[in-house]
């Protein structure tokens, strides 16, 4: 294929066969473990936030807070929902599939919209092993990619064309 | 009139001169059209009147038609057309030989890039090869070619995109890696489907698309 924007491609030539392509059961965990963290880290610093401003209302009587398990789960799960809805949607991408090159599309080839991205999102944080299904698929798509037709692509340009189509 | 009055010298003395030979060219030229006219004239004239006794001449009433002297008449112009073709293709032939060996001569004798810079117009060739070259194309073959991009990459880089880079790549090899092994262990023949049927221009740079094969 050529470029979309015509012309010459910036991308390193042992790369260029791969663009397009649905990506693996690697990649996709390694931008999932990626994504993990980013929801990790937020969580994190929250919770000392949180603490640190219980510190200072109350630093005579303070303890770190106990969140609880369910608690923490729900909340890692919110946050991971809205994290990977706002970047499916915005962008096609999470910072995770930045990092790893890989782009979410829908059936068309062009970005998620709002509501396919919050599905998406919702799917993927409450079912998180269907990630596993791509290394059996013969297509590389998830349980999610075969309920919601969507695909992972690689895809290492870094900007999106106006009508939300990947890679232009 | 024939003989050019020469200008006058100085001592008086008048050097002869030989007779023009444009001038005898000129009153040939001269002469052509009115000829041409009295010839035209003077042919159409003796058709006209000739034309009836030619006829009867040449199909006399009374004679068998193969006895007719206009029949001797058209194979001689047959026999006469074949000759001019064989002459025609010969004299073609013969061309083809010499028509090279007097260019060379001629050639030698010239200094044919002398007269191109004298006598072409160089802006004008040079503005129309380039009218019709696609120098974009050719500027984009040239910088892919040398690979522009990677040159960029390589003095502009710093140690967290090659590791990008690097981390990306290991990560396509260990996909292929994992799909191949889990198609061998499920007994799968040919290559995974792995371009979207729909992504016709959904990325780039896909230069090699794999060929999709029914489950």
């Amino acid at each position: 294929m050529e470029p979309a924007n015509g012309g010459v491609s910036p991308l390193p030539r042992e790369a260029r066969p791969y663009q397009g392509q649905r990506a693996g059961v690697v990649t996709r965990f390694l931008a999932a473990a990626i994504d993990g963290a980013v929801v990790w880290l937020v969580l994190a610093g929250a919770y000392v936030g949180y603490a640190g401003l219980r510190f200072l209302f109350d630093p005579r009587g303070f303890t770190f807070p106990d969140a609880g398990l369910v608690f923490s789960l729900l909340a890692a799960f919110a946050v991971l929902v809205v994290y990977l809805t706002a970047a499916w949607w915005l962008s096609g991408r999470s910072y995770g599939c930045l990092v790893m090159g890989l782009r979410v599309v829908n059936h068309r080839g062009g970005r998620l919209r709002l509501v396919g991205a919050l599905v998406r999102a919702l799917f993927c944080a409450a079912f998180p092993i269907g990630l596993l299904w791509v290394a059996i698929s013969r297509e590389n798509r998830s349980v999610q990619d075969m309920v919601l037709r969507t695909s992972v692509i690689y895809d290492w340009q870094p900007r999106v064309d106006a009508h939300g189509h990947g890679a232009a | 009139m024939l003989v050019q009055i020469s200008a006058q010298q100085p001592g008086g003395r008048q050097p002869a001169r030989g007779p023009d030979p444009l001038v005898a060219v000129d009153v040939l030229l001269g002469l052509a059209r009115p000829a041409r006219r009295l010839v035209t004239r003077t042919t159409h004239i003796v058709s006209t009147v000739a034309a009836p006794p030619l006829r009867l001449a040449l199909h006399p009433p009374g004679v068998p038609a193969t006895l007719h002297p206009a029949r001797w008449i058209d194979a001689l112009a047959r026999s006469g057309a074949d000759r001019r073709e064989l002459l025609a293709v010969q004299a073609s032939g013969r061309a083809d030989v010499l028509v090279p060996v007097v260019v060379d001569t001629v050639l030698d004798r010239l200094d044919l890039t002398a007269v191109v810079l004298e006598r072409v117009d160089l802006d004008a060739v040079v503005t129309a090869v380039l009218a019709q070259v696609d120098l974009i194309a050719i500027a984009e073959e040239v910088i892919d070619g040398v690979d522009l991009p990677e040159i960029i990459r390589e003095s502009t880089g710093s140690m967290a995109s090659d590791t990008v880079r690097g981390a990306r790549m290991q990560g396509i090899s260990a996909d292929e890696a994992v799909g191949r092994a889990v198609d061998r262990l499920l007994l799968r023949h040919g290559r995974r489907a792995v371009r979207p049927p729909e992504s016709a221009d959904a990325t780039t740079d896909a230069t090699h698309p794999v060929t999709e094969r029914a489950p």
